[in-house]
């Protein structure tokens, strides 16, 4: 069975249609080619997935592309400014918080919906905002320096 | 952007440059904004996808593998067994005995036994479910101990007693070393099998160019050039014709070191449907593919004088290998030989067994076979000391080496930081003031790493 998805994707409205059991994730990297958004397990353990549904991270290979029908959905794509980086992912540039990289468009969307309600967390709300994404290089260190740059230069801006 | 740590000059534009200057990573942009392209992320409009049969029995004799039905569906493109592949491959060229599909015998539960390109996933998923496979079960062995038994069926011809390599060593002279010692402890350790768990899964594209014969692969692996040779052997093609790519990576840490079958299965498949075949494996599929640290068990013997000094060191490790050669040849040796090269250690004798065993094929990960040996070692080492009334620093600083020197199996140790590194940890950790004042569950630890492994010493909290 199919029918037509229409959402809102990184500011755009889309409509497409799609088959009912089709996976979020399935249909941003298969169906739209949108691959910044990983597949790093068999289901809902790693977080490589995450993405922003109405501003709340949510795994998009434990989300049927159906039940975002008529939210906001925003992926890694979305991220960048007039083609600027974010603030940050250019603080996870400049702290090094990436290193194989495969988990950091996670990180950042995860990141980023801590930062949208709470703009200045200390470091243990944001370890605790990361706690469902893994890194397997172990770089959390940075990674966690990388969120907390980018929460300062908002702080200051 | 980053400012240089420690007084770097800036050079005339400005920017600082040079070593000790903190710059960001040169893919970085790629990484952040998602743009960078793992395996699974190519454009693979129109490729087949790739599936592959896995053995649901741990050691078991092929009697039939048909898969008249399953090539007969609609949508199949190719079905492939272990007959598209009769040259075995492996990383040790001494030790190659695995096929990228089982041929006659199946070694441990998910050994691939056939593979299929079609369509769509529903194709390919309905495509395995027809291939009827014929087994006669045979005992299977997951410890070394039972595949060690006397009566225990060999997994390799060649290899009676499933011992698929011993190593021998001594080096100084052991017995004396333990003789002159006032204390000496053996103690048994035993450590469990590891995996890498890389975040990307395992992942390959292989095209295949039905004109001229060439075939072209992306895949996940951290060795391009073993994988090319490999390839080429596998398929009995000329190197030239072959082109590998490896585009991002999403880790390793040695589970990608090595040839892995899915990988000649992408590319078996791709040829056998002359097209392109995309092979995605699932995080269990991973974790069958394993090549990760072997469960050991260690039996480590030390000599120590009273004032801590070690005469001698004797350690048995016997390695549960799994169903596959690998890289395991490599990894008992390190076991033993990197006992050296930390500590000025007069005498080591050195027992070392890897066993076959119908679990999957073990192999190198971070710090190759010398973790765990190193973990008994400094294990026993503390309780010696503490039997001593030696505090763990001290001994430590009682054994080090003088660099530069040869170890005495000949590692050459030209620079060794390790004394000054032990003032930083004893200052920097507060171990004088703070070790055993932390309170019920909380202390200060101190262990080297393993040699081979980057890293310094750490104070374990």
């Amino acid at each position: 069975m199919k029918s037509i998805l229409s959402l809102t994707l990184n500011g755009r409205l889309r409509e497409d249609v799609v088959p009912h059991n089709t996976l979020l994730l399935d249909y941003l990297r298969d169906g739209l080619q949108l691959t910044g958004t990983k597949r790093g397990c068999d289901g809902g353990e790693c977080g490589a997935c995450t993405v922003l549904v109405d501003g709340q991270p949510r795994l998009a290979c434990s989300t049927l592309a159906h039940g975002v029908a008529g939210r906001h959905v925003e992926t890694i794509e979305g991220m960048r400014r007039s083609g600027r980086l974010d603030r940050l992912q250019r603080a996870f540039h400049e702290n090094l918080g990436t290193q194989c990289g495969f988990c950091t468009p996670g990180m950042v969307m995860a990141a980023e919906a801590l930062l949208r309600s709470n703009p200045t967390p200390d470091r243990e709300t944001i370890r605790s905002a990361l706690a469902g994404n893994l890194c397997r290089c172990t770089g959390y260190v940075k990674i966690l320096d990388a969120v907390e740059a980018a929460a300062r230069e908002e702080a200051s801006a | 952007m980053n400012a240089p740590q420690s007084g770097l000059q800036a050079s005339r534009t400005g920017v600082a440059h040079g070593v000790g200057a903190r710059l960001p990573l040169i893919d970085g942009v790629d990484k952040v904004t998602g743009a960078a392209r793992y395996t699974a992320d190519l454009p693979a409009a129109g490729a087949f996808v790739g599936r592959i049969l896995r053995s649901r029995w741990a050691h078991a004799e092929l009697l039939e593998v048909d898969v008249t039905a399953a090539r007969a569906l609609p949508g199949v493109q190719a079905v492939i067994t272990g007959e598209a592949c009769d040259m075995p491959f492996g990383v040790i060229p001494i030790a190659q005995n695995e096929f990228p599909l089982a041929r006659g015998r199946v070694r441990y539960y998910g050994d691939p036994i056939a593979a299929v390109a079609a369509v769509d996933d529903a194709t390919a998923d309905a495509a395995l479910a027809a291939i009827r496979v014929r087994v006669r079960e045979l005992p299977a062995y997951f410890t070394p101990t039972a595949a060690r038994a006397p009566d225990a069926i060999p997994l390799h011809d060649n290899k009676p007693g499933n011992i698929e390599r011993e190593v021998h060593d001594e080096f100084g002279d052991a017995e004396a070393g333990f003789s002159a010692a006032d204390l000496v402890r053996e103690e048994t350790y035993d450590c469990a099998e590891v995996h890498h768990a890389m975040m990307e899964p395992n992942a390959a594209l292989a095209a295949w160019d039905a004109e001229r014969g060439h075939l072209t692969l992306h895949s996940v692996t951290q060795v391009p050039y073993y994988v090319h040779l490999t390839l080429a052997r596998c398929m009995r093609m000329d190197p030239a014709h072959i082109r590998v790519i490896k585009p991002f990576v999403g880790g390793g840490f040695g589970h990608r070191t090595e040839t892995l079958n899915f990988e000649v299965i992408c590319a078996l498949l791709a040829r056998a449907a002359r097209g392109t075949v995309r092979l995605l494996q699932t995080r269990e599929e991973c974790f069958l593919a394993h090549r990760g640290r072997p469960q050991t068990q260690i039996r480590m013997k030390l000599g120590l004088t009273r004032d801590g000094r070690v005469t001698a060191c004797h350690a048995e490790v016997v390695q549960r290998g799994g169903a596959y050669g690998g890289y395991g040849l490599v990894t008992i040796l390190y076991a033993g030989a990197m006992l050296n090269g930390l500590y000025d250690i007069p005498a080591v004798k050195y027992d070392g067994y890897r066993v076959y065993t119908n679990t999957p094929a073990c192999g190198a990960m971070r710090g190759h076979g010398t973790v765990n040996t190193r973990f008994a070692f400094e294990s026993l080492l503390d309780t010696m000391a503490a039997e001593l009334e030696l505090d763990p620093i001290t001994v430590r600083r009682r054994n080090l080496l003088k660099a530069p020197t040869d170890t005495i199996n000949g590692l050459k140790v030209l620079s060794y930081g390790l004394p000054q590194c032990l003032d930083r940890v004893e200052e920097a950790s507060g171990w004088r003031t703070r070790r055993g004042k932390l309170g019920k569950g909380r202390g200060l630890g101190m262990a080297f790493p393993p040699s081979r492994c980057t890293g310094t010493a750490n104070p374990m909290r």
